[in-house]
């Protein structure tokens, strides 16, 4: 079987030149027909998708990147839920849970457990890359 | 044969979440039947000193934390001797659990290993 590539970004969405680089790699990748199995954000990364961020219009605009590279890409943008919850990057289901009027997750994203990374770097396929 | 993690950590103890998510990452890792070599670096040494007042800053004991890990089949936890000696920490101060590997050794161990995650 063929080696997959599992992208992990950890870095706050204001250190932008990390998520446009993970963006430019797996671009590039895509282009040289290596799989990707799943692209996992963590730490201060999760917060790229808080849909309330307004960066200033003459800068990149990091989550319609990365909402556009998923669409074209078909590729799941997947967010750690406790390093989401403890940043306030919060879905519909804990919006519920805890009477919030709404919720700010941007529809690109997913929040899942940690678990999804682990599992994928369980492959004995898989690779990991880390932009931080 | 089980994939090799290795997870590095440079961040001083109480300065961040780093230690947290670090951990996190490791038993979840480790859930997955992976071995989790746990590595601390630079400042990241100073979550082993024991002694350390965590209540009194709001936060919990990371000596504690790691101590309870060789439950959840962590039993690597490594300290790189050249930052232990920079650092100018006693090694009586530390957890005694840990092994102390020198910068090539661990440069060797994350050679062998399948990941290597920074924190």
């Amino acid at each position: 079987m063929s080696q997959e590539l599992v992208i992990l970004v950890s870095a706050s969405p204001v250190k932008a030149q990390v998520h446009l680089t993970a963006i430019r790699f797996i671009e590039q990748l895509i282009k040289q027909q290596v799989a990707i199995r799943s692209v996992f954000f963590y730490q201060d990364a999760v917060t790229v998708a808080n849909r309330f961020i307004c960066p200033p219009s003459d800068e990149p605009q990091l989550a319609e990147k990365w909402q556009s590279i998923s669409l074209e890409k078909q590729l799941e943008l997947q967010t750690c839920v406790a390093a989401s919850y403890r940043r306030g990057i919060i879905d519909n289901h804990q919006a519920e849970e805890l009477s919030f009027k709404a919720n700010n997750l941007h529809p690109s994203f997913k929040i899942t457990g940690l678990g999804q990374l682990a599992a994928a770097m369980s492959d004995s396929d898989t690779k990991l890359i880390h932009f931080k | 044969m089980s994939i090799k993690t290795n997870i590095i950590i440079s961040q001083s103890s109480f300065s961040s979440c780093e230690f947290k998510e670090a951990i996190d990452l490791g038993l979840v890792c480790a859930a997955f039947d992976q071995v989790v070599n746990l590595i601390f670096i630079d400042s990241g040494i100073t979550n082993l000193i024991t002694g350390q007042s965590a209540k009194k800053v709001n936060d919990k004991n990371h000596v504690d934390i790691l101590k309870g890990l060789e439950f959840y089949d962590i039993d690597n936890i490594i300290i790189e001797q050249e930052s232990l000696a920079s650092t100018l920490v006693e090694h009586s101060r530390l957890l005694e659990a840990v092994q102390i590997k020198s910068r090539a050794e661990i440069n060797q161990l994350n050679q062998n290993a399948d990941h290597l995650v920074n924190f």
